[in-house]
């Protein structure tokens, strides 16, 4: 893309993120990443999907919010702290729900819970009105509880209801990571409230009364002479804000925001990619004369829109292709190209297509469509709702004979790659940074051999000198003794092979170096129905634990783990996964994930896995659990690709609730190309 | 003048369209009016994206009905009803449909003054969304303009549209009865304008 353009493009979103601030004040976001003032909360929600980082210190405390609107009404926010009296570091979620929109003349109402599975450092509740005079002044008002209940607190008024509000007992000791839910709104509770001016577009002025006694703190590492908070709040773009307090009457404080909505793409709406090539008219437009034969020109036309031809065969008025889209993140987007390259080669004497995509070699699902209503529906007003009316998907458990020149195939890279590792106390951020060899090969369609090398040029995991104190079998915690023994490590190296064996039943079966510490074979089978938003799968797995090094060596701990799975496509982008099985570490229970997915790829789900494993065994934040961000690359850039970068964030990675990590679940690999998908995407056809 | 051979299209466009810092529009611009267009072997069009200053030469790429698909070699595409923009593609935030008829009715001098327009985009989120404009074609009035540098005339009218909060304005010019050789047509808020100029003498 051109300077100018992206110049252009800048002072328009600019101008358009004003107008947008002159119609409503903007949700202020407070040092904890949530809907507030300064310390406190308010009662309102960003807007639906936003998601932040937030970072904010002052003195005492530096903090670093990753949050998210999961809801229209509930958002959550996970938080990575430095604390200074301990000089440690601190992890914690939040959940804010808005109850009751702002009316004319009621409030805007909401409750919130700090800290819930954390140490508890931030435990506390509230319960906070917010409501707006004029465009420009807003107010709030709150009764907090817990780390909100601590200055000037008063008798619960919640002891109206029952006497046992009065007290908040004391936390329950273990390894943290708990809901503390016995202590949520109970023992003294104490007022907080604030006002908001928008002064113009931009910038805002907050001033809080905080009921916050910071009690650890306080006189230790800052002396807290106010409960007034005074703040700034200026907007530079529609992502970044930053904000400057003055913090309790003897601190100044500094806050920096980026916010973004997986929703919107302002730059480049629906991507840059290459104009299509237009659909060839029968009797408008002949087809060009040439002796090149029909399957070079059409391998050729399809690799040029980054999609392979596996198979061809022309019979009567109807063409069959099997093809493997390697290049758009939504697959009908390739059947629509792979159609209009069709309409291109094809003798005017066919009229009918049939598309079969492919994955790993698999067919998964053919498209039937007809040439005449490509040629009718192209610029057709409703010509994306008219093509899915008139497409006919179904299940492919049968692939097309390949073309004599598909197989074997051959593919290789060589690619830097940055390995990071998160939230070990001695150093928040580790990474590694090196080179990565890979190659594949595919003999046969659903065999592929792969294989993956890394060799580290420089880094900093191999620094962490913590050592496992784990009284599990230690699958995961002795990740540090991989990471510095494994200087140049084969961190992959298999054979899978992907089949049918029924309609809608897909199946898998991998051997080899699975993973970087695991060895071993792998099967599995999934069951996705057509038309239905749910699918089954199992998975069985025997492997043997990896030495150190990565090389072709093996330990003595060999483990068969594997899990029922079931999934769930939920309305407005929401999914759910339940996994029931056994762990690696030989501990038996389940995962359930929640994600939220968008249809351009975007993904911010969490995950917790309970098994029977004790509390006191697992250690430090007593079971499994985290955050996971999928950020497809072609919304970055806007150029068309599959690859997506996916940030796993783990408070803690312990031996309980450990899954193989094995590459081409099937899941993943299939749903894409299956007819709910398909269905969702189609708007893409066209592009 | 400079002839105008399928290899200075190629070249301008790529360097133009692809986004190459070495020619500014205004440069790109001043090249185009000093080409011979009747030399051309196929049909051209010269298209400039007004907000962006990307100005390129497009070949016609495929008909369909009376809607033609114009592309330049690196992925950048209109289509254009009789003249009337129907889709973009290839320029990020764009245009997946856009209904020309009654726009087409009106510039023919046959159909109604005043219309609905509808427009479908592509979201960020790949939803389509729809909005409707309520338009009033205004019009004719001769003009002299100038299309890929040269001087002419044609008849001018001009589309203003709204639709809520959103205003927008397309201009075309025509030629005997209907046929647009110059407009100035509405891609989105964002995208601004694209004027696309016939040029004189270029095969149609």
């Amino acid at each position: 893309m051109p300077l100018t353009r992206l110049k252009a493009t800048s002072v328009l979103l600019a101008l358009c993120a004003t107008t947008a601030h002159a119609e409503t004040m903007a949700t202020g976001r407070n040092a904890y990443g949530m809907p507030g003032l300064i310390d406190m909360p308010s009662a309102l929600s960003f807007p639906d999907a936003a998601l932040s980082v937030a970072h904010s210190r002052f003195q005492v405390e530096s903090r670093t919010a990753l949050t998210f609107q999961i809801t229209p009404r509930l958002a959550g926010s996970f938080r990575y702290s430095f604390v200074s009296p301990r000089f440690s570091y601190d992890r914690s979620f939040s959940l804010h729900y808005r109850l009751l929109d702002e009316g004319k003349y009621v409030p805007a109402i909401a409750v919130g819970l700090n800290d819930i599975v954390g140490t508890s450092l931030y435990s506390g509740e509230y319960l906070v009105a917010t409501k707006s005079i004029g465009p420009s002044l807003r107010f709030s008002a709150g009764l907090g509880w817990g780390r909100l209940g601590s200055l000037n607190g008063f008798t619960n008024p919640l002891g109206a209801i029952d006497k046992r509000f009065e007290t908040r007992p004391a936390r329950a000791a273990g390894q943290g990571g708990e809901f503390e839910y016995q202590q949520w709104f109970r023992g003294n509770a104490a007022l907080f409230g604030g006002v908001e001016w928008q002064v113009n577009d931009r910038m805002r002025l907050v001033a809080e009364y905080s009921s916050d006694a910071y009690s650890q703190q306080d006189g230790v590492n800052f002396n807290r002479e106010s409960p007034i908070n005074f703040g700034l709040s200026y907007a530079l773009s529609p992502q970044w804000t930053v904000d400057a307090r003055y913090m309790y009457g003897s601190e100044l404080g500094l806050q920096a925001t980026f916010a973004m909505n997986p929703k919107d793409r302002p730059k480049f709406g629906a991507g840059l990619d290459p104009a299509p090539p237009p659909v060839r008219v029968r009797g408008q437009q002949a087809l060009a004369q040439t002796d090149e034969p029909l399957e070079s020109r059409l391998k050729r036309d399809l690799v040029a829109q980054g999609i392979v031809l596996n198979g061809l065969s022309v019979q009567g008025n109807t063409a069959t292709v099997e093809v493997t889209n390697n290049r758009y993140s939504l697959n009908a987007q390739a059947v629509g190209r792979t159609a209009r390259v069709l309409t291109r080669q094809m003798p005017d004497s066919v009229d009918r297509f049939i598309i079969i995509l492919a994955r790993t070699g698999m067919p998964i699902t053919s498209v039937m469509l007809s040439r005449g209503d490509l040629e009718e529906l192209e610029f057709d007003r409703d010509g994306s709702e008219f093509s899915i009316a008139r497409a006919t998907l179904r299940d492919a458990t049968q692939s097309i004979s390949p073309l004599a020149s598909r197989y074997p195939r051959w593919g290789g890279a060589v690619e830097p790659y940055l390995r990071p590792s998160y939230f070990d106390p001695d150093a928040p951020v580790r990474a590694d940074v090196g080179v990565a060899l890979g190659g594949v090969v595919e003999p046969l369609p659903g065999l592929r051999f792969s294989g993956r090398v890394e060799r580290r040029i420089f880094g900093t995991l191999s620094d962490s000198t913590r050592t496992s104190n784990s009284v599990l079998p230690r699958v995961r915690t002795d990740s540090s003794l991989y990471d510095r023994e494994g200087e140049t490590a084969l961190i992959e190296m298999t054979g899978a092979y992907f089949f049918r064996p029924a309609p809608q039943v897909f199946g898998r079966v991998t051997a080899g170096y699975l993973e970087r510490m695991f060895a071993g074979i792998s099967t599995e089978v999934l069951w996705k129905p057509d038309g239905k938003r749910y699918a089954l799968g199992a998975e069985v797995n025997y492997v043997q634990q990896r030495d150190y090094d990565q090389g072709f060596g093996l330990r003595d701990y060999s483990i068969v783990t594997g899990h029922v799975s079931g999934y769930y496509e939920l309305p407005k982008d929401y999914h759910i996964q339940l996994d029931v099985g056994r762990y690696l570490a030989g501990d038996y229970g389940a995962t359930l994930s929640v994600d939220r997915e968008f249809e351009n790829g975007w993904r911010v789900g969490a995950f917790a896995t309970l098994t029977d494993v004790p509390f006191n065994d697992f250690g430090e934040g007593s079971f499994d659990k985290g955050i996971t961000l999928a950020i497809p690359l072609d919304f970055v850039t806007g150029r068309p690709t599959q690859r997506k970068s996916y940030i796993p964030l783990r408070p803690i990675q312990r031996d309980g609730g450990a899954k193989l990590s094995v590459s081409g679940r099937l899941y993943e690999e299939v749903r894409g190309a299956k007819n709910t998908d398909l269905l969702d995407g189609w708007g893409r056809f066209w592009q | 003048m400079k002839p105008v051979t399928k290899a200075l299209c190629a070249a301008a466009m790529v360097l133009a369209v692809a986004g190459c810092q070495q020619l500014d529009p205004a440069v790109m611009r001043a090249q185009i009016a000093l080409s011979d267009f009747t030399l051309a072997e196929e049909p051209l069009l010269v298209v400039d994206f007004v907000s962006s200053g990307v100005v390129g030469i497009m070949a016609k790429a495929g008909v369909n009905g009376s809607v033609e698909t114009w592309q330049s070699p690196d992925g950048v595409g209109i289509s254009l009803d009789r003249g009337v923009l129907v889709r973009t593609a290839g320029a990020g935030r764009g245009i997946l449909v856009a209904d020309a008829t009654a726009t087409k009715s009106a510039l023919s001098g046959q159909g109604a003054r005043d219309y609905q327009k509808l427009y479908k985009t592509l979201t960020g989120d790949n939803q389509i969304a729809e909005q409707v404009f309520s338009c009033r074609m205004s019009g004719p009035v001769t003009e002299q303009i100038t299309r890929a540098g040269r001087a002419d005339t044609a008849s001018h009218w001009q589309e203003a549209c709204s639709s809520g909060s959103t205003a927008m304005v397309n201009d075309y010019w025509t030629q005997s009865g209907a046929d647009v050789v110059k407009s100035r047509q509405w891609i989105d808020s964002v995208a601004g304008h694209v004027v696309t100029e016939v040029p004189i003498g270029a095969p149609r």
